[in-house]
């Protein structure tokens, strides 16, 4: 048995669990961001469209 | 696929593999160093880790002058992304050094001069998370946290020199020792280049966490313009 094998292996897999977990998270933001910039564009071009049909017709 | 994702993807395999074939030599092919036994292994996640915080805050220093110079918002976005990626980076310094003190000095902890002024870097960039929150502006929090983000990169060189200029547990610089002018780590080169290896792995995974999160950053600052335009 290595002596001080706990202590590494503690520290390893905090790091690693810190950055999984931070990484998810990061996307995860980047991802529900990005939804609701398309989602408020599309509907601020529709908006703006909508008065010039109505005026077309 | 546009050019940023394409390059995004790329530091995100390239980082991934770099750190597992980091993981493998150390484990496998480094001999356990005599002195410190196997707990030396958590040197190669500290010290990478200790060198990227620098970075990420010296980032914050150059962009939060740009910044306050230019006005840009770009510019703050990349401040802020480099802060908070630095600063999960500053936490891990603390715990991986605590975790490796216990073994070899007998202590999670002591009131050291390197341990405290690191300690006191992290609290400055946690106090420049808690400005940013605290202030709706956008231009001012801006401002603020610029001049926040440059102060707090002036403890770094304070603890850099601690070890010199305070008698400390801390054992003085290894890698980046100078003997009469001239570069000379006092490290042996079978557990040098392992270790300059993982910092250049650790590098390229700061630089897609950056990038990671400034898209992220660039997102949230335009949906929260859409969001006031239609409040508007």
């Amino acid at each position: 048995m290595l002596i001080g094998l706990e202590y590494v292996v503690a520290a390893y897999g905090i790091w690693l669990c810190t950055f999984v977990c931070y990484i998810f998270l990061t996307k995860r933001r980047l991802k529900i961001a990005s939804h609701a910039v398309d989602a408020l564009e599309q509907k601020n071009t529709e908006s703006s469209t909508r008065p010039q049909d109505q005026n077309n017709k | 696929m546009d050019s940023m994702k394409k390059l995004m993807l790329y530091l995100e395999w390239v980082s991934f593999l770099g750190l597992l074939g980091c993981g493998l030599w150390i484990f496998l092919k480094l001999p356990i160093e005599a002195s410190q036994g196997f707990p030396q292994k958590i040197m190669y996640l500290h010290v990478p880790s200790v060198i990227t915080t620098y970075l990420a805050f010296f980032v914050v220093f150059i962009f939060s002058i740009a910044y306050l110079w230019k006005r840009e918002l770009v510019f703050d976005q990349i401040a802020k992304a480099s802060a908070e990626v630095g600063l999960v980076f500053c936490a891990l310094v603390l715990l991986t050094g605590a975790i490796w003190g216990k073994p070899t000095w007998g202590t999670y902890w002591v009131w050291d001069a390197r341990l405290t002024t690191t300690l006191l870097l992290f609290l400055i960039f946690m106090g420049y998370f808690l400005l940013r929150m605290s202030v709706n502006d956008r231009d001012k929090e801006a401002r603020l946290a610029s001049v926040l983000g440059i102060i707090g990169f002036l403890d770094i060189p304070i603890i850099h020199k601690s070890v010199e200029w305070w008698r400390t547990l801390h054992q003085p610089s290894t890698l980046f020792k100078v003997e009469s002018g001239q570069a000379s780590p006092s490290i042996s080169p079978e557990l040098y280049y392992p270790l300059v290896a993982s910092i250049i792995v650790m590098l390229v995974f700061y630089i897609y966490l950056l990038l990671l999160r400034y898209q992220t950053e660039k997102r949230t600052d335009r949906l929260n313009q859409l969001l006031a335009d239609t409040q508007d």
